[in-house]
Formats: C-alpha cells, sequence, structure tokens
C-alpha cells in the first residue's frame, strides 16, 4: 500500500491553518460582540445576531481577524522561502540560525511549497467567499479588498521564489549544446 | 487489485485534503442574523393578543388615537428608517465622516425636540378647545 506522499504532507501541512482559522472566526466573533455590547444568542442552528447591521458589522470585522491570521501564515511561509530556502540561503544567516539554535526555519523546496500552497489556497478561499459575501452586502467592501491586496501580494511573491528557485536549478544543472543540426545520426542520408 | 487499493487509499486522502480546505470556509456561515427583527412599526398590530386577550400594545391605526400624534409618530418612524439607511450606505461604502454623523445626530435630535415641543402646544390647544 502507497499512499500518496505529496498528499499526506498537504494534509499535515493543513492542520494548523484549517485549526487557527476555524479558532479565528469563532473568538472574534465572541470578541466583536462583546466589544461592540452586541446581543447574540447560540444556537443549534448557529450565531444569531438580533439585527443586519450588527450583523454587517460583526461578520466584517471576524473576516477582518480571520485575514490577520492569514498574514501571519502567509508572512511566515514567505519569509522562510526569501531568507530562509536552503538553496540560496547566506552563509552568515546559515551561521546566525545555528547559533540561536533555530535551524530548523532552513527547508527544502518540497517542505516550504507544501506549505505555501496550502496558506494560498486558503486565502483564495477567502478571497471567493469574501467576494460574494460583500456582493451580497454581508461584509464592508474595504475588507474584501484588502483580502484581494494580500492575496495578490502573497502569490507575486511566492512566484518570484519560484522563479528564483528555477533559476538556481537551471545554473546547476549541465548545459549541453542542443544543436544538432551538424550531427549524423545513423540511417540518415548524407 | 493492488492498485485499485491504492487509488481508493489516495482518494480518500484526497477527500480529507479538499474537507481540511473547505472547513474554515463552512465556519464562515456559522454566523447569521434574525431575518423576523424585533424593530416593529408602529403601524403593526399584535395579532396574537387580539386573539386571546385585548393586548396593552396598541397599533397606530388604533381609532383611540388622535390624528396628530399619528402623523407625528409616523414622521418619527420614517426618520428613523432613513437614518438607519443612510449609515448603512455610508459605512458599506466606507465613507464615513464622524463630523458629519455628529451635525446629524445634532440637528435630529434638534428636530425631534422641536416637533415634540409643537405636538405638546397642538395638544394644548386642541384641550383648551
Amino acid at each position: 500500500m502507497t499512499l500518496s506522499k505529496i498528499l499526506t504532507k498537504l494534509i499535515d501541512k493543513a492542520i494548523i491553518p484549517a485549526v487557527l482559522l476555524i479558532a479565528s472566526r469563532i473568538i472574534s466573533i465572541v470578541l466583536v460582540c462583546k466589544y461592540l455590547g452586541i446581543d447574540f444568542k447560540i444556537t443549534n442552528q448557529g450565531i444569531i445576531i438580533q439585527d443586519f447591521y450588527s450583523y454587517l458589522k460583526v461578520n466584517s470585522y471576524s473576516v477582518l481577524f480571520m485575514t490577520v491570521m492569514l498574514v501571519i501564515g502567509l508572512l511566515y511561509v514567505l519569509i522562510k522561502s526569501i531568507f530562509f530556502h536552503d538553496s540560496h540561503i547566506k552563509p552568515t544567516t546559515t551561521a546566525k540560525l545555528f547559533s540561536i539554535k533555530a535551524e530548523s526555519l532552513i527547508q527544502n523546496s518540497y517542505e516550504i511549497y507544501t506549505q505555501g500552497a496550502v496558506w494560498l489556497t486558503y486565502s483564495y478561499m477567502l478571497l471567493a467567499v469574501s467576494g460574494i459575501m460583500a456582493m451580497s452586502n454581508l461584509i464592508y467592501k474595504w475588507v474584501f479588498y484588502i483580502i484581494t491586496g494580500v492575496t495578490l501580494l502573497a502569490t507575486l511573491l511566492l512566484v518570484f521564489d519560484v522563479e528564483e528557485e528555477i533559476d538556481i536549478k537551471k545554473e546547476k544543472d549541465v548545459e549541453y549544446d542542443k544543436d544538432n543540426s551538424l550531427v549524423e545520426l545513423p540511417g540518415e542520408p548524407e | 487489485m493492488k492498485t485499485i487499493f491504492k487509488i481508493g487509499f489516495n482518494a480518500v486522502l484526497l477527500a480529507m485534503f479538499l474537507g481540511m480546505l473547505l472547513l474554515p470556509t463552512g465556519f464562515m456561515g456559522i454566523m447569521k442574523f434574525e431575518e423576523n427583527s424585533s424593530v416593529l412599526s408602529a403601524q403593526d398590530s399584535n395579532s396574537e393578543g387580539s386573539n386571546s386577550e385585548e393586548s396593552t400594545i396598541k397599533s397606530i391605526n388604533d381609532s383611540e388615537i388622535p390624528l396628530d400624534v399619528e402623523e407625528m409618530i409616523l414622521k418619527m418612524e420614517r426618520e428613523y428608517y432613513q437614518k438607519q439607511q443612510s449609515e448603512f450606505v455610508e459605512d458599506t461604502e466606507g465613507t464615513e465622516d464622524k463630523e458629519d454623523k455628529e451635525d446629524e445626530k445634532k440637528t435630529d435630535n434638534e428636530n425631534i425636540e422641536m416637533k415634540e415641543e409643537d405636538t405638546e402646544e397642538d395638544i394644548q390647544i386642541q384641550e383648551t378647545n
């Protein structure tokens, strides 16, 4: 029985972000309601807010709180990919990390990109849901714009890192002359 | 047989991964609002009370309520809903101006006070007549 290594890794890397986002959603709803003095009921249908205007406020700030959590996760992955990637980490940074016993931050592409893919997927999911909510006037539009900015910026930075990784890989590979116009292959007429 | 098991287990893994991705999105729908808001209109009547006992809460349509009081209540209600709507539009467009709002609130309060004074005067005039 051979289970897919990539799928197992993706599930492993998706546990923490999922728990963090769910917890941030629930905690933020309760905190925002308490802070703004909005009454809410917890029933088997979920958390019920008394009127639409309060719902709009609580929902917007709760989604914003989720976005903050998402930004923290994405920043962690991006810092690892840009500064602590084992393919292009500076020797001085490596020495510093070993001296403070934080060498676990130095990771390979497989580890970083699986984690990055998971966080980016959550980012796009949040963007899609907030887009639908913004169109239905269930959250403030500026919350949706913030998520759009965060998602696009994170995607761009990760794409730049992947490009850099590809360049490094190309430099390391031995280049052969692919021009075979002067090569005589067997069976071809002269 | 081995390949079927392999595909089956990997399909389960994929389903688990997709489930984990969709879980936080599902939790975004955990919150709802009451569609039948507790804010009633002055024109609403208590239908439950009318069946069994005579309700203490009276509707504006009640014949005992004088016309000028009815008009004043309806005006205040209209102003309340207009204010709610304008606040909602300002918030959704993100162009909230606190100073303007405070000014609006002040003028609204002044208007309400003026109207209350006017109605009191009207009532007094009616009584004297």
